[in-house]
């Protein structure tokens, strides 16, 4: 679904994204895991648009989308989610969704409907409410949600855009335990509608959701696989996991 | 084609790139340091004229010390200005300290009117350097090579002060990175203040300056302000060699543009702001920060 | 106002306000037409048509500043541009109103597209100054071009307006005029913000980066805002020369543009509603300030800095909704 290939991004001498390459397949949950500063949101950021990479390309289900704009990487199905949460605090937690739903279906140069009326998007947005577990408060001012009632609703404005493959900025970023776990089991339920690439510090969950796992440190891949063989990984162990018993995963 | 009124206009167009050059540099640091944008700049410019004016016909200075004192007199002013309307909104966006300064330039230029009339004043061009000298084969008023080697030396005192000084280190730091600077331990708050009241006598010494040159009435600001910003934008918010840059491309564009096409000279302008804010809207140095 | 305001309850079903509370702009609209028979004089009926003007002119800001969040200091350009293409149509070829408007709303509107096109590549700072920039250039052009536009003296001599055969008087008649105009861009931009594109404009205001994250093309709404603005801008403009009888390039200078910020900002931003009370309020404060003191622009100023530091709230929409920080 997803090919990134040989991405670099530098910042004058700094090079935060160098020669980085990977696959999301359809139907997977990839994880990209490192350190701070590693450079995945910098990724994330020449991926979806954000930022220009100097060297590389992205294609998505094998359509050249290097440098593309955000907003139209979106109408092909790549969408992303932001590490801080930036959903539209003033308008209630449907308006929110309504707002990505109406998007999806073409209406953003509308000036001839009340938006309010617009029964295709009120149902669009409620099924995806329905399907996060937010149904229960839609008509809640988005600023008043608990922090990771927030998350969620970031991902439920991703998943309203109908992506193919949906990038997750740090998804559990500050988040309860139960919280956690309720999001990861969200990840794992959404891969029949999409493909999941998502950046990650909650080792468990990672080892527990992922089909396959990247590895960064430095702008630099330095593994790639499934679960079991990252965990034994000793270049990852040194670099990140440290003295985390992975044993169980 | 006329080589030599091709060279007046060029050098026009370097003597206003060097009054352009003060003004912009003091509008560059205040932003690059405190994120800043002054729209009474314009204003602080045109009472250095005014206080010089007052200073010669009422205090009967002559024009050299009047020239040295007029800018001092406008740097507490500035920091007041600071204090009083800049500082309490520090922590707003920035379009708040550009729609609050624009609402002090009403009450400056309003004051200005009130207090001197709407009338314009004319200064005579200081003894030594009256009268026209040779310029390769053109005459050219000797005066206006004078001011613009003078604010050339001045511009590059800023640069030296911002390069060598260990509080132009600071201001590099903090414009560089004001969350950083501030975790170590650098003050910020009465360093904002100064840089202001420093870029606001800088601004008050060009209109002394050029009081003689451009003459003296209350609009005398807006011009130079808005060439000013044009060349900040150009030469990216916040980065000083590019704001230098953007300063002589804006006299250079409106000097030998306008001589050729004379009232049209802004149009040309801003056409030529536009094309390099299509291709790069970050400067034309590509370094400064997207405004 | 079709806004969702909610309870602090959590989870109780809240009803949704659909067009609002059409009450009190009824009101308004029924006390504005009946205004002139109520018995006040020509001089204040004069005023009040200036002032509606205004309104029109200050609502077509609100849609740049209020709802896209786009602050401009050049906004006196569309306005202006208007003034100038209206009356030299008028005067020098027929003052028959549709005429008029189709001339000068064109013109407006090919300006806007050319102009915004640059304007809305950048945003912030940047945007506010290339607007002013592009204001300055049409002043510039108005003082220049003297063949077209007679330099500093400005068009005199513009005739009345005619429509469908009949002179339109100043006083009542011209006030009627102005009134429905003002009542029909309001309903207008009303709709138009309760729309998708409408709400797609308050997102990109509330978060450019977080809009262009769900699929919209800011750069293109943004250009579109900007054009939508001005062509209203350009009706009152188009108004306002008639009213005047002619025009001068002072119509384009940077502190028209700052009047019409202020009226804007001190009404209300994203109400529509407030710059029609904004306007109202400048033109009889600056008529009432202006007979009793000289200093007028300093005070303007002042007050203008005061709201701007003291009254953030005041400037209700900027507080909350712009530039929300990531």
């Amino acid at each position: 679904m997803l090919e990134v290939r040989d991405l670099s991004k530098s910042f004058g001498a700094l090079r935060a994204v160098d020669g980085v390459s990977l696959d999301v397949s359809q139907a997977e949950v990839h994880s990209l895991i490192g350190p701070n500063g590693a450079g995945k949101t910098t990724l994330f950021d020449c991926i979806t648009g954000f930022l220009r990479g100097e060297v590389g390309h992205v294609r998505l289900k094998g359509r050249e989308v290097t440098g593309w704009p955000p907003h139209r990487l979106v109408a092909a199905g790549l969408v992303r989610t932001f590490q801080i949460t930036r959903v539209f605090d003033e308008l209630a937690v449907l308006e929110n969704v309504e707002l990505a739903v109406r998007s999806r279906l073409g209406r953003n140069f509308d000036m001839v409907h009340r938006a309010a009326t617009l029964g295709e998007a009120r149902a669009g947005a409620e099924e995806i409410l329905e399907l996060v577990g937010l149904a229960d408060v839609p008509t809640l001012r988005a600023a008043e949600l608990g922090h990771g009632e927030k998350r969620v609703l970031e991902v439920a404005i991703g998943l309203a855009l109908a992506p193919e493959v949906l990038l997750l900025d740090e998804p559990t970023a500050g988040m309860s335990r139960a919280e956690t776990e309720r999001i990861a089991g969200l990840v794992r339920r959404i891969t029949d509608r999409t493909s999941i690439l998502l950046v990650e510090h909650d080792t468990e969950i990672v080892l527990a959701i992922s089909d396959r796992i990247t590895v960064m440190t430095q702008g630099r891949v330095i593994a790639q696989g499934p679960p079991d063989v990252i965990s034994r990984d000793p270049r990852v162990q040194d670099a990140y996991l440290g003295a985390v018993d992975v044993g169980n995963a | 084609m006329d080589l030599n009124f091709l060279f007046v206009s060029a050098l026009n167009g370097v003597i206003y790139g060097a009054f352009l050059l003060l003004t912009s540099l003091g509008l560059s640091l205040v932003f690059g340091l405190g994120r800043v944008v002054n729209f009474a700049h314009g204003a602080l410019y045109a009472i250095g004229g005014y206080a010089l004016l007052d200073l010669m016909r009422r205090a009967g200075f002559g024009y050299w010390p009047a020239l040295v004192v007029a800018p001092l007199l406008v740097v507490p002013v500035a920091i007041v200005m600071e204090r009083l309307t800049i500082f309490p909104i520090r922590r707003r966006p920035e379009i708040y300290t550009l729609l609050v300064t624009f609402g002090v330039s009403f009450m400056i230029i309003g004051a200005i009117e009130y207090l001197w009339g709407t009338g314009t004043s004319l200064i005579q061009t200081p003894a030594p350097f009256g009268g026209t000298m040779s310029v390769l084969g053109n005459q050219y008023p000797r005066y206006r090579l004078v001011a613009a080697a003078l604010s050339l030396l001045v511009s590059a005192g800023v640069f030296a002060f911002v390069q060598l000084t260990p509080i132009g280190l600071r201001i590099r730091a903090i414009t560089d990175d004001a969350d950083m600077a501030e975790a170590l331990g650098i003050d910020t708050k009465w360093l904002l203040s100064l840089v202001f009241g420093g870029a606001g006598g800088l601004a008050a010494f060009a209109g002394a300056l050029g009081a003689p040159i451009f003459a003296v009435q209350p609009e005398m600001g807006t011009g130079i302000l808005l060439d000013s910003f044009l060349a900040v934008i150009l030469g990216g918010l916040g980065n000083l060699p590019g704001s230098a840059a953007g300063a002589f491309i804006v006299a250079m564009t409106k000097s030998i543009g306008g001589g050729y096409i004379a009232d049209w000279s802004i149009a040309l302008l801003f056409v030529v702001v536009g094309v390099v804010l299509v291709f790069r809207p970050t400067g034309i140095l590509g370094r400064g920060r997207v405004a | 106002m079709a806004r969702v305001v909610v309870t602090q309850d959590r989870g109780a079903p809240r009803a949704r306000l659909g067009w609002g509370r059409p009450a009190l702009p009824l009101a308004g609209a029924l006390l504005l037409v009946v205004f002139p028979f109520l018995g006040a004089g020509t001089f204040t009926t004069t005023l009040l048509t200036e002032a509606l003007i205004y309104a029109i002119w200050a609502m077509s800001l609100d849609l740049l500043v209020g709802f896209t969040g786009l602050v401009t200091f050049g906004h006196a350009a569309g306005f202006g541009l208007a003034t100038y293409a209206a009356g030299w149509f008028a005067r020098e070829v027929a003052p028959e109103l549709p005429l008029v408007f189709v001339v000068s709303q064109s013109v407006v509107a090919a300006v806007a597209l050319v102009t915004g096109f640059v304007a809305t590549r950048v945003s912030g700072v940047a945007f506010a100054i290339i607007s002013l920039a592009i204001c300055q250039v049409l002043f510039q052009i108005a003082v220049g071009w003297r063949a077209v536009t007679e330099g500093m003296d400005g068009l005199v001599g513009v005739p009345l307006p005619r429509l469908f055969g009949r002179t339109i008087v100043p006083g009542v008649e011209f006030y009627l005029l102005t009134v429905t105009l003002l009542i029909a861009v309001y309903v207008g931009l009303r709709w138009l913000v309760d729309t998708p594109f409408g709400r797609t404009l308050q997102a990109i205001r509330t978060n450019e980066q977080r809009a262009a994250a769900i699929g919209i093309n800011v750069r293109l709404h943004k250009w579109l805002a900007f054009v939508i603005s001005w062509f209203v801008a350009g009706l009152a403009g188009t108004l306002f020369v008639f009213m005047k009888a002619g025009t001068t390039p002072m119509v384009l200078h940077w502190s028209e543009s700052g009047n019409v910020l202020a009226m804007t900002i001190f009404g209300g931003l994203g109400t529509l509603i407030g710059p029609i009370v904004g306007a109202i309020g400048f033109v009889f404060l600056r008529d009432e300030f202006t007979t009793h003191f000289r200093a007028w622009q300093f005070a303007f100023g002042l007050v203008f800095v005061l709201v701007v530091i003291l009254f953030p709230s005041g400037l209700a929409g900027l507080a909350s909704r712009f530039w929300s920080r990531p």
